[in-house]
């Protein structure tokens, strides 16, 4: 402990060691300022000092900010947390939380939507990676971690990917409690039960991310009647609607039971609205929202997609549901099984078959270039990929027609080539 | 619980951070030490003697503390405040109720003593610490 002691009265000294450049918020309750490390010494010619900074302080009385302590362990142990800010300092002083976070550059999701204007691309490409981020707070923590304030000025896109901010009101889901202890959050964005009913948990986060994709296809604020009325509106297309609707139902045990089955959901909805890439469009510039921001540079071109009708029927593959999918995958894997196999007896027995007129090398070059790798294109080509894709987002994932063009001629070209040089340099 | 609230309520909810902090906020002004004390063993359940004899207090000048007959410094505050093992804020209530400056996290030494708090120490640990950082003990 008394390292710990150490560590948290250097914290405190280095309290001082800042200098303020901006003050983004200021109330009773918290303030949040960019800061920088003063220089050590302005004299020795380096005298740009660190940063800048985000610093946080958070009144104790409160009852906010404790999720940046659970944030501040999970870093201190080595957790890699990807889509939440790095924090380089936290500490307690007798009245406030104090955390040190790094200063994430980009634009938040409320700029960009008005740069890039709402679109059934923008939503798909933000959501994707809005889940994912949402999945990181839910499941890296144990007990989870309700963000309780998603909204789009707390999502900040740049080149890196999506970050989350805000961590403010925070809370850690705890089991056999009835309700929260403190009611906070932003009308619009937060769910009923944020307001008193009972306690908020991940399927609270889950409603805000409803409200979010909304947003980003109409930019318009959600509000009370839109969710009564079911979010009738010529911008949203039915399968996403039906997400917007399951996502922020009144009653919580109606929702989405977690990040991933809401994902897949949306997956399975953006399959079926036709050819919109995973991973497109919205690349924002670097201006930021920031005094300190960078100048903005040009916004670099948005990939192109297809135009997408808002009514179009679900695509045959959207169709099928996931456990056919996954029965199918077993098939196609199993069938590929025997071909190997076979594969590996002929090698090893030829007998009067094929390979009869290749030594052993030969067969094997033969075999592994036919059976192994150019079979394994077209496997790879007729596999129900779609649960992989909404687990791993971070992939690229082709459209359909551009694996067809790889691999069907991937699975000639590998026979080809296997079969000229086992028959040109190893035949009998 | 179908029908949603109507907006007046959702004002009224929306406008305190939490019920209990504004009740508390609103009953804690006029308490004395000697109230407070005896409301702090009644919620934990402790027993007064025990927590003299923790906190290294001569018995008499304990008692006196505890009925109001005798003002205790800010160390014996905080002997008792370690005694009873309060929360922070408890203690920085304790403190304002016997008249003494609250804790400071700018001064080193209270800055130890407030992590001590934060972190459940006992008085012995906590003199421990101040003197391994050459600060005055609490006793």
């Amino acid at each position: 402990m008394h390292e710990e002691l150490e560590a948290y009265l250097q914290s405190l000294s280095r309290d001082e060691s800042y200098d303020v450049e901006a003050i983004l918020k200021s109330n009773p309750l918290e303030t949040t300022e960019v800061v920088r490390l003063k220089a050590a010494s302005p004299d020795n010619g380096n005298s740009r000092a660190c940063g800048p900074y985000i610093r946080k302080r958070i009144s104790r009385e409160s009852g906010f900010g404790k999720a940046y302590k659970r944030i501040w362990d999970e870093q201190q142990s080595g957790k890699a947390l990807p889509h939440i800010p790095r924090l380089f300092d936290y500490y307690q002083t007798d009245t406030h939380h104090v955390v040190v976070m790094e200063y994430v550059e980009g634009e938040t999701l409320a700029d960009v939507v008005y740069r890039l204007d709402p679109s059934v691309e923008l939503a798909c490409d933000v959501f994707e990676k809005l889940c994912e981020a949402i999945a990181t707070l839910h499941t890296a923590f144990d007990p989870p971690l309700i963000h309780r304030d998603l909204k789009p000025s707390n999502i900040i896109l740049s080149n890196e990917g999506l970050t989350i901010i805000d961590f403010g009101i925070a809370r850690t889901f705890k089991s056999g409690v009835d309700r929260d202890t403190v009611h906070f959050g932003t009308r619009s964005y937060a769910p009923p039960e944020q307001f008193g009913y009972g306690q908020t948990s991940e399927r609270s986060d889950i409603y805000a991310m409803g409200m979010i994709l909304y947003y980003c296809l109409t930019e318009k604020t959600p509000d009370t009647a839109a969710r009564e009325s079911g979010f009738p509106d010529e911008a949203i297309p039915d399968p996403l609607r039906r997400i917007i609707v399951k996502a922020t139902a009144f009653d919580p045990a109606a929702r989405y039971a977690s990040v991933t089955e809401m994902q897949i959901d949306f997956e399975r909805a953006r399959l079926g609205l036709s050819n919109i890439p995973a991973g497109a469009t919205a690349q924002p510039d670097k201006k930021c929202v920031t005094p300190l921001a960078p100048p903005a540079m040009p916004p670099s071109a948005a990939s192109s997609t297809q135009p997408v009708s808002p009514t179009s029927r679900p695509s045959l593959l959207a169709r099928i549901p996931p456990g056919l999918g996954m029965a199918w995958n077993i098939l196609v894997l199993t069938a590929w099984l025997i071909f190997i196999i076979g594969t590996i007896v002929n090698i090893v027995d030829p007998g009067n078959g094929s390979f009869s007129n290749l030594s052993l090398v030969g067969r094997c070059i033969d075999g592994i270039g036919i059976f192994f790798v150019g079979m394994g294109f077209i496997v790879y080509l007729v596999l129900d990929k779609r649960s992989f894709r909404s687990r791993s987002p971070r992939f690229p994932h082709p459209p359909l027609w551009m694996e067809a063009v790889i691999c069907v001629p991937g699975f000639f070209l590998c026979g080809i080539v296997s079969t000229v040089i086992a028959e040109t340099f190893f035949g009998i | 619980m179908n029908e949603p609230l109507t907006d007046e309520l959702l004002e009224e909810l929306l406008s305190s951070p939490s019920i209990e902090s504004f009740a508390d906020a609103q009953s804690f002004a006029s308490r004395t030490i000697s109230d407070y004390l005896q409301e702090l063993l009644v919620e934990k359940g402790l027993d007064r003697a025990a927590v003299i004899r923790e906190a290294n207090l001569n018995y008499t000048f304990g008692y006196q503390i505890f009925v109001g007959t005798r003002k205790a410094s800010r160390d014996k505050l905080l002997q008792i405040a370690f005694a009873m093992e309060l929360t922070l804020k408890e203690t920085e209530r304790l403190l304002q109720a016997g008249g003494a400056n609250k804790l400071y996290c700018k001064n080193r030494r209270d800055a130890i003593i407030i992590f001590c708090v934060d972190h459940h120490c006992s008085l012995q640990n906590t003199n421990e610490e101040l003197y391994r950082f050459g600060e005055e003990t609490i006793c």
